[in-house]
This record gives structure tokens, C-alpha cells and sequence, in this order.
């Protein structure tokens, strides 16, 4: 007996140190392949990048950052076995995702039961925080984001009579709702509020229907690509009207997929490249530099999420729930979207900046 | 080994097998701890409902849907929303679940199994994605595309199923009593009805086998698993939405079934523990392993096109006592291979 | 707004009705039904994308190499879905085509990345306003390669020699083949004449709306489906007709009732048509394996 206790602190003697000079491990579930690949790989380019500027500078503590990658394809099927093996294993301090809300909201019951912080960059369903305490967003909700613009668009814009198109999932019906009962409020008149299928292109015959509406400003609940497609048949069938949309319009891709056609377009940005802070000035070169393309607002977000759970882990130690806690109580970390804090639901409390299209480029907008 | 030839013990030594695999299935949890490798189990087993409620349809009668996941969703919301509005127990929705996939079935199959070929395939496919269209855009009843969140749990005797050993229990239980069920049904007068519909539709009608009422029954049947398939899936994920039940999901159940090969009960089984292992296994190749999944469904169907265990059936008893090779001829692939001739024949 | 929408929906018709030409061609002839007529069409899109980023705008060189790529893409995949598998049952075929679809739209993502391209092209196309309708030069160009690619494939079927074998092996393979018709020549070549009309299809659309993505094939090919019966099985005008026809309920469906809804009515007037006139508009009862 005695001897397998020695053996056992023998075994303990020559194991701590080893795992006190081991790595620190965040794991990234995200979908690297199927109908999202193009944002998973938004995820996994930030997510390295972060990994890369974390090393660079000394690491974690003196540790160093691994990453542990998994794809999801954005499918719940996938991302709770994913969860799990993450939960399982050890190693794993805390997670960044997923990208959709289904597959994190299913992630999220099993995170929560095996006490690790959950982040998602962009998960946008309200009740996705609510899973437990260990579910947090770095994405702004639509909730935030939209009341924000029906306030900008209707209080500052004087808008009255407004469109709306939004993406038929659940961000864009949450975008849309909150916007268009904020702007009814407000007393401005919503006309139209016309969905699609995500995956359609043509949308003609739903801004012909607008169009006979004639409002004064159509707000758009969608993705960048979608934008510039309606922006661009918008355009082609004759409608002049003011635009406006959430962050998620806020990349150069919009401009450069739909020119003309989206001069003078209104959104709040979540990351603007034009930003000065020195921490998203250097990201901004760093991605270009790395991947040889202009970051994205879902890159910045999940640089984020890795940064906070670096933060985290600085602070709190290497302990799931230690890690937890000091997430919880971050207060003015300097991301590259802003200064974050967290509500009680774990949701970033962040401030929006007005930006607009002029002269073919994102600027700030004067109103 | 006489004592193995006594007639009570010769049940028993038929059904060894069986028993020990069963055994060692119950015994799972309790070897391995991995809760990981659990919920891969469960997902197995979920599949294996799957992919074998379809083979009555695609397997057995030689119909060929693709609408297998839209009754997988049908069960999948019914019993989410029931429960979630009434309050009722899960294992009420369960079977609610079955039933709703089933009603739906019905009222699809009263005009469509008049149809043949691919038109029967397309028309499934085309329901397929109207349903899981209504999923998407039927938001007071479903929530659209912010799905149902926070689905209950099932309890017993007070107890709320929630570790993944509880999931894989209930499913295994499921599937042991479904394809137990199955078993007896294939082999039963319906079921070798349905195999001749399969092999000469024009002769099944002549020997006087209702090939509408028998197809519909077959479908509807399908249909119900598939529903109670759904209904478990609602509440293990404890989150839906509609997505999950589109046509590419189809495709993955008619994939597994394919490759697993058709036509015979462990087919199914075998197909769901490769593929799906197979696919957790190749997650290191992230971006490779829908190639692979795609080329694995060619190759079968260039190599094997039967499938691993397709072209004939199996039991799930062993022939004992070993018996003498009988040649009971050629052209007999419309016998049973279960139930070979008596002994000394 | 009607006429605007009935516009709109000719536009749209005229997509479908494009890449549903190709699918009738070998559907009437192979008697086949392919799952990945909409990955061809995608990879007609890709390669005239890659063509005009590394040569630059000359459209014609995009067009015809996006053409000759989705040609040989079909005669590949006639080769593994089809003469490999002659006296399979359909199903395999079927499932061939499900796989290579799954494998095509994945090594379009690792081959392009999965985020949508555009064209590198300047954004007018100039635009001509009749009557107060709005037509811009590509609904033009689309219109124009619709009514080019309908008599090319009248004049082919009807007039050659060549669209007389093919029309041959579609009524009768076996007596085409007894009156010394090539039926593996002419399977072949039906194949990828089909898929480089789902090539051009693509690039046409890819144009159209200036975005070219790996998934952008799913939803067009059972789209080219839905035509194809409705059409009549294999019937080639009855495919452009009902493409049209496709492309104007969808619009309308949108501008008087709910846009969520728009597949659903083109998939229930396809099971409608299965059920009650399975032959299709113009299609002769006739049985597809």
C-alpha cells in the first residue's frame, strides 16, 4: 500500500511539472465546411491570428496558446458532440462558438452542464445567454442593435414611412422585430416587411413590392452579400431610397460587390476598419497582412472572444470555473469591437458607431 | 457437446449470440466513462432508427423516397410542442411524435403511393422541403427559424433522464424493441408481401397483394419510426429547428442505408456504427470529410451497389446444430434465407 | 407592380428555364435523373469566375471555357453514374449522382474558398426603359442566350444527323442500337451537351446576380426538376415553358402573399402535376425508369 502511494507521488512529482509548464488549451467549434464555411473560416483565420499575437507576445502566463479547431458544418448533430469531447477533455480551458445559434443553443446545455464558458462570437438568439451562467456572447444581440437603429433612423433621420427585407433565420427575424416595433414606437410608419429564404438571390420581386409602398428608408436584416445583391437590383428597378442596415453590412466587400449602388448606406459598425484605437488598428493590419483580405465583423468578434478568454484565464487562472468568473467581471477590456463589459446574462455591453458609405468607402457618418 | 444438441438447450445456444452482443451493449456505459464516445452512441442509435424505419420503405418494398426527414421533423415538433404546451410527460410526446409523422404519412401516401419510380422520388423530395418549409415559416406554432429552446427532459420513477448513459439506454431500448419488431414483421405474411411487391410488382398484383393499402402501410409504418426517431432527437438536442430536418438530412439517412446495404435488418445497423464513427473518426480532415462521405457513397455504389450486407437477409439467431450445406438450387433469392428448409430436407 | 413583377418573373423563368434545358436533354435521352446538374451548373459559374480574375474581362474566353469544363464534367459523370452502372437499378444511379453532387460542392469550397465571389467587372450594363418597365442589359443578354440556346437545341435535335441518333436512343435505345446508332457515343455526348448548357446556365447566372458560390447549384438543381416534369418528362420546350411558367408563379406568389413561402409553390405545383397529369404540360406518358 504504502509503495503505491509512493509510486503515485513519484507519478505526481514527475506529471506537475510537466503539466505546470504545459499549454493552455481553447477549443474553436465553428463550420469549416457546408452552407456557413465562409464564416467558420472568418472564425478559424481570427481565431489563429489571436492565437498567433497571444504567442507572440509571451503567451499566456508564460504558457503557451493552443488552439484546438473543430467543424461543426453549423449543425447542432455535430456541435453538441463536439461540446462534449470539448467538456471531456481535460485540457480544454474554455470555448469560442458556435457560428449559428441553433448549433450553439444546443452546444450551450452541454457547456453549461460540464462547467465550461461557452462564447459564441455571433450567436444572436435572444435566449442563447439564458442556457446558464456559463453561456456568454461577444456579438452584440439584435435586440441592442436594432432599437439602435430604429432610434437613429427615426429620431435622427426623421424617417416616416420605412421598408424592411430581413434573411428568414433566427438573427434576422430578431433584427427585424426589434427594429420595426422600436421605429413603430417612435411613431415612424413601417410599410412593408417582406422575408426571404437564406440562400435566395433574387429579390426583385420583393423590392418591386417595396417599391410601390414608396418609403423613405428600407432597412435591410441581412447579410453583406444579400446587401449588395438587393442594393444592386434595388438600383436596377429604379428604387431610390435611403438604406440602412445592422453590423453586419459594415465590410468593404459590400462596397466592392455592390459600387454605386450602395452609396450613402447607413449601418452601425461592430468593427470598422477605420477604427484608430491602436489594439483595432493593429488587428486590422494584421489580418490583411496574414490572410491577404480585409477582416470581417464575425473575424473581429471570435479575435475577440479568443482575446477575453486569454484575459480570463490571465486573471482567473487555469481553472474552468475561476475562468468563468473573472470573464463575468471583465470590465473595460479594450477589444478590437470596443470596450466590453457583460450584463447579468452574460451579454457585452458595448457601445455602437454610426457609419455610412461616402464616396465609395465606409466613414463615419455625420448623422 | 451432446448436451448443446438437447432440444431445450438448442434455443438457447441459437440465441448465445444475441444475448452476449445485447449484453455487451447494455454493458457500454459501464466500460466506458467517455461521455463523448456516448453521445456518438446515441447518435448511432438514433441513425439506426432511422435508416432502418426507411428500409421498410426503400429496402423492403423497393420504393424509392426521400422525404424520410421530413416525418423526422413531423415527430420531432409535435412532441417538443405538445409537451411544451401542455405539460404532458415526454413519453406521451414520444408516442404523439410517432403518431404525427404517421397522420402526415397517411394523408401524403392516400395520392402518392399510386406513383411510381422517380416520380414517387420526387414527389417525397418536393414534400420534404415543403414541410420543412412550413417548419420555417409557421412561426406562432414552431418559431420559424428561432426554433424550440429548452425542450424537457423525460423522468422516470422521478428521475430526469439527462447524462448521456440515460440517453443511450432509451435509445438502445428503442431500437432493440424496434428492430425486434421489424424482425417479426418482415418475416410475416406483410412483410413477404412487401418483398414481392420489391422483386415483380406486376406478379404481387396478380397473387393478389393490394399493392396501394400495402405500400401505405409500409410508408406509414416508416414514417411513424421515423417520427419517433424525431420526437427522441427533440428531446435529447432539448433544441430544434428546422433546418435540421431538411432534404440534405435525407440524403444522409438514404446514404447510410445505401452503404449498409438494404433489404436486410443489420444492414442499417452496420451502415449507422461505420458511417457515423467513420465521420466522427475523419473530423481531423475537416474540410475532406464530406469528399470522403461523397466518394464512400460512389465507390458503394460502383463496387458493392447492394450494399456492405445488401442482396440477401440475415438472422440474428445462429444455425445450430451445425448443419450439412443443402443445396436448395438457384433462382430461391424470393425464399427466405431465415428460415431455411427444415433440417434433413 | 403587375407588369414590373411579371417582368421580374420572366427574368427568373429564364434562369430556370436555362439550366432546366440542359437536365431535359438528358433526362429524355438517358432516361436518367441527376442529382448534380446543379454542382455543374456551380462549376460553370466557378470556372468562368476563375477565368475572368486571372485573364481579365473577356467574357467570350469565360463563356467557352465554362462551357467545354461543364461538357467534360458530364461525360465524367455519365461515366460513373450511368455506363458503369447500365443494368444497375435507377436508385444507384440516383445515389452515384447524390455523392458526386456532395464531393463537387465540397472541392468547390476547398478549391475557391467558401465565401461568394463576384466578377470583377464594372457594374453597368447599361439599361433600356419601354414603357416603364426597366429592362438592364444583362435581363437582355439572358433573354437573349434563352431564345439562342432554344433554337440551337431545336436545330440540333431536329436537323443533324447527330440529333437524330439522339432522338433515336431516347425512344428506343435498343432499336436505335440495332440500326448501328453508337448508344455509348451518343449517351456520352447527350451528357455533356446537357451539362455544358448547365455550365452556361451557370455563368449566366452567376452573372446575372454577381455572386458565384459552392452551394449556389442546390436549390437551382431541383429547381431545373421541378421544370422538367412539369414540362413533360425530357421534353425540351416543354422545359423552357415551364422554367417560365416556374419563374412567374414564384414572383407572383411573392408579390401577393408571403416571400417564405416561395418554394413551396413551386414544389406543390410539382407534386400537383405528379399526381393529376404526371406526364407534364407537353410530355407523352411514357416511363422513366
Amino acid at each position: 500500500m504504502r509503495m503505491i502511494a509512493a509510486l503515485a507521488t513519484l507519478a505526481a512529482l514527475v506529471v506537475s511539472p510537466a503539466l505546470a509548464a504545459s499549454d493552455v488549451y481553447i477549443g474553436v467549434s465553428a463550420p469549416l465546411t457546408g452552407d456557413n464555411a465562409e464564416y467558420g473560416n472568418y472564425f478559424k483565420t481570427a481565431a489563429l491570428l489571436a492565437q498567433k499575437t497571444i504567442n507572440d507576445r509571451g503567451g499566456i502566463k508564460g504558457q503557451k496558446l493552443q488552439l484546438l479547431i473543430e467543424d461543426s458544418k453549423a449543425d447542432p448533430k455535430e456541435a453538441i458532440l463536439i461540446a462534449q469531447k470539448f467538456v471531456s477533455d481535460p485540457r480544454v480551458l474554455a470555448v469560442v462558438g458556435d457560428f449559428n445559434s441553433s448549433a450553439s443553443m444546443a452546444a450551450a446545455e452541454i457547456y453549461n452542464d460540464g462547467g465550461l464558458v461557452q462564447i459564441s462570437p455571433t450567436a444572436s438568439h435572444p435566449d442563447f445567454t439564458k442556457k446558464g451562467e456559463y453561456i456568454f456572447r461577444a456579438g452584440t444581440t439584435q435586440s441592442m442593435e436594432g432599437a439602435f437603429l430604429a432610434r437613429w433612423a427615426v429620431r435622427d433621420l426623421g424617417h416616416k414611412k420605412i421598408g424592411t427585407i430581413y434573411v428568414n433565420n433566427d438573427w434576422g427575424l430578431v433584427a427585424n422585430k426589434v427594429f420595426a416595433e422600436t421605429a413603430k414606437q417612435l411613431g415612424a410608419d413601417v410599410v412593408n416587411q417582406e422575408s426571404f429564404i437564406p440562400g435566395d438571390k433574387d429579390f426583385t420581386a420583393i423590392v418591386t413590392k417595396i417599391m410601390d409602398a414608396k418609403p423613405d428608408m428600407v432597412f435591410l436584416a441581412v447579410q453583406w452579400a444579400d446587401a449588395a445583391l438587393i442594393a444592386t437590383q434595388m438600383k436596377s428597378l429604379g428604387l431610390k431610397t435611403d438604406l440602412m442596415g445592422p453590423g453586419s453590412l459594415s465590410t468593404e466587400n459590400l462596397v466592392k460587390n455592390a459600387g454605386d449602388a450602395v452609396e450613402g448606406i447607413r449601418a452601425n459598425a461592430i468593427y470598422f476598419a477605420g477604427d484608430t484605437r491602436s489594439v483595432s488598428a493593429d488587428y486590422t493590419k494584421a489580418y490583411a497582412a496574414t490572410y491577404g483580405r480585409p477582416p470581417h465583423d464575425h473575424s473581429a468578434l471570435t479575435y475577440d472572444a479568443v482575446m477575453l478568454l486569454a484575459n480570463a484565464i490571465e486573471r482567473g487562472g487555469v481553472d474552468r470555473k475561476a475562468i468563468r468568473d473573472a470573464l463575468a467581471a471583465t470590465d473595460g477590456f479594450e477589444g478590437v469591437t470596443g470596450k466590453f463589459r457583460f450584463d447579468a446574462d452574460r451579454n457585452p455591453v458595448k457601445d455602437f458607431s454610426k457609419i455610412m458609405v461616402k464616396n465609395g468607402k465606409w466613414q463615419m457618418a455625420d448623422k | 457437446m451432446r448436451i448443446l444438441e438437447h432440444p431445450l438447450i438448442v434455443p438457447c445456444v441459437r440465441r448465445a449470440p444475441l444475448a452476449l452482443g445485447l449484453a455487451a451493449l447494455a454493458a457500454m456505459p459501464q466500460i466506458i466513462h467517455d461521455a463523448y464516445v456516448l453521445r456518438i452512441l446515441v447518435l448511432v442509435g438514433i441513425y439506426v432508427l432511422l435508416t432502418s424505419s426507411l428500409n421498410l420503405v426503400n429496402g423492403y418494398t423497393g420504393l424509392f423516397s426521400l422525404g424520410h426527414a421530413a416525418f423526422y421533423g413531423v415527430g420531432a415538433y409535435t412532441s417538443a410542442i405538445l409537451v411544451m404546451r401542455t405539460g404532458w410527460s415526454v413519453w406521451v410526446g414520444m408516442i404523439a411524435g410517432a403518431l404525427g409523422a404517421a397522420v402526415v404519412a397517411w394523408l401524403i401516401a392516400k395520392p402518392t403511393m399510386k406513383l411510381k419510380g422517380v416520380y414517387l422520388t420526387l414527389t417525397t423530395l418536393g414534400l420534404n422541403i415543403i414541410i420543412m418549409l412550413v417548419f420555417l415559416n409557421w412561426v406562432d406554432l414552431t418559431k420559424g427559424p428561432l426554433g424550440i429552446a429548452g425542450i424537457p427532459v423525460p423522468t422516470l420513477f422521478g428521475r430526469r433522464l439527462s447524462a448521456p448513459a440515460d440517453y443511450y439506454y432509451l435509445i438502445l431500448v428503442v431500437d432493440v424493441l424496434v428492430v425486434f419488431a421489424l424482425s417479426r414483421l418482415v418475416n410475416s405474411r406483410f412483410g413477404r408481401a412487401l418483398k414481392a411487391i420489391r422483386e415483380d410488382e406486376r406478379a404481387a398484383h396478380a397473387c393478389g397483394i393490394p399493392l396501394i393499402h400495402f405500400k401505405t402501410v409500409a410508408f406509414v409504418l416508416s414514417a411513424a419510426l421515423a417520427g419517433l426517431a424525431g420526437s427522441f432527437y427533440a428531446h435529447y438536442m432539448r433544441y430544434i429547428s428546422p433546418e435540421a430536418f431538411s432534404y440534405p438530412e435525407t440524403f444522409n439517412i438514404v446514404t447510410i442505408l445505401a452503404f449498409g446495404g438494404p433489404g436486410n435488418l443489420i444492414g442499417p445497423i452496420v451502415g449507422s456504427v461505420i458511417l457515423i464513427s467513420a465521420t466522427e473518426a475523419f473530423r481531423v480532415f475537416a474540410a475532406y470529410r464530406m469528399i470522403i462521405f461523397g466518394t464512400v457513397l460512389v465507390g458503394t455504389m460502383l463496387l458493392r451497389r447492394e450494399g456492405l450486407l445488401g442482396g440477401r437477409e440475415y438472422s440474428f439467431l445462429i444455425t445450430w446444430p451445425p448443419r450439412k450445406k443443402v443445396d436448395y438450387g438457384k433462382g430461391d433469392r424470393f425464399l427466405d434465407a431465415a428460415q431455411p428448409p427444415e433440417r434433413g430436407a | 407592380m403587375l407588369a414590373q413583377q411579371l417582368l421580374n418573373g420572366l427574368t427568373q423563368g429564364s434562369m430556370y428555364a436555362l439550366i432546366a434545358v440542359g437536365f431535359a436533354l438528358i433526362l429524355g435521352t438517358l432516361k436518367l435523373v441527376t442529382f448534380a446538374h446543379g454542382e455543374v451548373f456551380m462549376a460553370g459559374a466557378f470556372v468562368a469566375y476563375t477565368v475572368v480574375s486571372l485573364v481579365g474581362g473577356n467574357l467570350l474566353w469565360a463563356f467557352v471555357l465554362a462551357v467545354v469544363a461543364a461538357g467534360a464534367l458530364g461525360v465524367v459523370i455519365e461515366f460513373f453514374g450511368f455506363r458503369l452502372l447500365r443494368n444497375a437499378p435507377h436508385t444507384s444511379s440516383l445515389l452515384v449522382t447524390i455523392g458526386i453532387s456532395t464531393i463537387m460542392v465540397n472541392a468547390a469550397q476547398l478549391i475557391w474558398g467558401a465565401e461568394t465571389k463576384t466578377f470583377p467587372l464594372g457594374q453597368e450594363t447599361g439599361s433600356v426603359t419601354v414603357m416603364g418597365l426597366t429592362f438592364t442589359g444583362l435581363q437582355l443578354t439572358v433573354y437573349g442566350v434563352t431564345l439562342a440556346m432554344i433554337a440551337l437545341i431545336y436545330v440540333l435535335l431536329d436537323r443533324t444527323k447527330v440529333g437524330m441518333a439522339i432522338r433515336a436512343a431516347a425512344q428506343d435505345h435498343e432499336a436505335a442500337y440495332v440500326l448501328g446508332v453508337g448508344i455509348n457515343r451518343i449517351y456520352s455526348l447527350t451528357f455533356a451537351l446537357g451539362s455544358a448548357l448547365g455550365g452556361l446556365a451557370g455563368v449566366l447566372v452567376g452573372l446575372y446576380y454577381n455572386a458565384v458560390y459552392p452551394t449556389m447549384g442546390g436549390m437551382m438543381g431541383l429547381k431545373a426538376f421541378s421544370a422538367c416534369i412539369l414540362g413533360g418528362l425530357g421534353s425540351v420546350p416543354g422545359a423552357v415553358v415551364a422554367g417560365l411558367f416556374l419563374g412567374e408563379v414564384e414572383n407572383l406568389a411573392v408579390a401577393y402573399l408571403n416571400a417564405g413561402y416561395r418554394h413551396v409553390f413551386s414544389f406543390a405545383i410539382l407534386i400537383l402535376f405528379l399526381l393529376f397529369r404526371p406526364q407534364g404540360l407537353f410530355g407523352r406518358k411514357e416511363n422513366i425508369r
